[in-house]
């Protein structure tokens, strides 16, 4: 289970991000929704640690770090083991040199463990993610974006995370891949038990996979309900603007809101 | 959608290459005055080559075969050779990052645009009706990034109406921007388009935005065009393969799985 409560971030007397607190238990996925600027990839940066944060607590794993954690005082990285990082664009986050399966691996060489286990490791991951163990001999250019996003997905998974971080990781790809490899995730979290924090501005897949939706406006939560809940009686009238812009899109359909709300539409 | 007779552009059996490879195979397509159509494809269908050849840029693709008649102007592809201009024919880039000089302020550029598309015979009110109808207020000395992004968008597609054109290219227009902003901006240009007789293209890998504002669509994979045809029929009954991996993968299922994986798209 990851539990923050109120999370803050200022940078240069700026805030970023104010009073962010959730709770996502094993095998649920949060989705975090916002536009551009609401401090959405911030805050998956400070969990995982690479911005500092306040926090008033944080607890991952019956890992209680809220004592240590004290309010007011600067935390430096978090850090969380067993938590790893997908981002939006596959081609940009693996090392154009070396080849997929090393990539992937990099993470195993530090526990130092026989080059036999982690080939096995390499394998069962890209078995996972749905891919052809022969890719692991190929270069990141000469695999489809698609094929990338598997392998990073495998690079996150080998390491047995416990939480896994995505930022926008469907909007460098198609809308048909989008829908195979949204459907892999959803596999992979049904059999590991994965939390899944995913930053995306794609509202029809938030009302396909999400289990909770949270909303980020100017660093600040402005819903965070269960995804039935959002969709159906949004908490607010910018969350209905954004569930009506995505129906306007055609990103989500059918009669989501009452239609009392329609009158207001703006979009 | 009623079709009428004047086609605003006509292209027929366009091919493109680079270098030994064929990019394009014989193309057919057309638009109706007034009309707006989209092409939806997967990355690598060809959709950006075949705009390319559109707007008159012959890099990296040239044009080997087919002719267009745009406009009542005939461009026959197996002779040009050299980029040509198409006076009525305007183009808005996917991201506002690469319509905007980043360093030189916005009314600078607004000048420089009105300067090249109109010439010298625009008046001055007629571009503040083209920005108020946009919903914006009239380029100042800001930089663009002192705009938010859905404003330097539509700024772009203000400056290309700025020379009155017959038919408006969105590339991608959805993917830079968020929601709220990207529905904002399709939905003013395209009031703005029916109301002014504009015919709008929309390039985009997504059926649903599609379904949700072309009359007809053309579906395009491996530099063919498989199916155009008027959009509503076209999701309901899809002829080729691709159209009906399409046409069931339009919309996300609820915790739903991958549909017909009888064709791998990879």
């Amino acid at each position: 289970m990851l539990n923050i409560q109120r999370l803050g971030l200022s940078i240069n007397g700026q805030t970023l991000l104010d009073d962010v607190s959730f709770t996502v238990e094993p095998g649920e996925t949060l989705c975090i929704v916002g536009e551009s600027g609401s401090g959405k990839t911030s805050l998956l940066k400070s969990i995982q640690g690479l911005m500092p944060a306040y926090f008033e607590g944080i607890s991952f794993q019956g890992d209680r770090q809220a004592e240590i954690r004290q309010k007011g005082q600067w935390r430096g990285p978090i850090g969380m083991p067993g938590s790893r990082w997908v981002m939006q664009d596959p081609i940009a986050a693996l090392n154009p040199k070396i080849p997929l399966g090393q990539s992937i691996s990099e993470s195993l060489y530090r526990r130092s463990m026989p080059k036999m286990d982690v080939d096995a490791a390499v394998r069962q991951a890209l078995l996972d993610v749905e891919l052809n163990p022969d890719v692991a001999t190929r270069l990141p250019s000469e695999v489809s974006m698609g094929q990338a996003q598997r392998a990073c997905l495998a690079r996150a998974l080998i390491a047995n995370p416990s939480l896994i971080l995505f930022d926008e990781p469907l909007s460098a790809l198609d809308a048909v891949v989008q829908k195979q490899i949204a459907a892999t995730m959803k596999r992979i979290q049904l059999k590991y038990e994965i939390m899944y924090l995913i930053v995306t501005h794609d509202l029809g897949f938030a009302s396909a996979y999400a289990d909770q939706v949270m909303v980020l406006k100017n660093g600040k939560v402005e819903a965070n309900q269960t995804a039935a809940d959002f969709f159906h009686d949004p908490a607010s009238p910018y969350c209905r603007d954004l569930v009506l812009a995505a129906r306007a899109l055609g990103s989500l359909s059918g009669p989501a809101i009452p239609s009392s709300y329609e009158r207001g539409a703006d979009v | 959608m009623p079709i009428n007779c004047n086609p605003i552009l006509t292209l027929k059996n366009l091919s493109a290459r680079i270098g030994r490879q064929t990019i394009l195979h014989s193309v057919d397509l057309e638009i109706a005055d007034g009309e707006c159509v989209a092409i939806v494809g997967g990355s690598g269908a060809g959709k950006s080559t075949l705009l390319r050849c559109l707007l008159g840029v012959t890099r990296p693709a040239q044009p080997y075969a087919g002719h267009m008649i745009f406009d009542g102007v005939e461009t026959d592809f197996t002779q040009t050779t050299k980029t040509t201009k198409r006076p009525g024919l305007a183009y808005v880039p996917q991201n506002p990052d690469h319509g905007f000089d980043p360093l030189k302020r916005l009314a600078w550029q607004w000048r420089q645009g009105a300067r090249v598309v109109v010439g010298t015979s625009h008046e001055a009110a007629d571009e503040d009706k083209l920005v108020q109808d946009l919903g914006l207020r009239t380029p100042d000395r800001a930089f663009p990034y002192e705009w938010s992004r859905g404003m330097q968008q539509r700024l772009l597609v203000a400056m290309a109406l700025l020379g009155r054109p017959r038919l408006l290219v969105l590339d991608e227009p959805t993917s830079a921007l968020d929601p709220i902003i990207a529905a904002q901006v399709l939905e003013t240009v395209t009031t703005y388009a029916k109301s002014n007789g504009v015919a709008i293209l929309i390039v985009t890998h997504d059926l649903a935005l599609a379904v949700r504002h072309a009359s007809r669509t053309a579906i395009m994979s491996g530099g063919k065009i498989h199916e155009f045809g008027e959009t509503r029929q076209l999701i309901e009954d899809p002829q080729t393969p691709y159209g009906q991996l399409l046409a069931a993968n339009r919309l996300w299922c609820p915790q739903g799985d991958f549909i017909a994986p009888s064709m791998a798209a990879e």
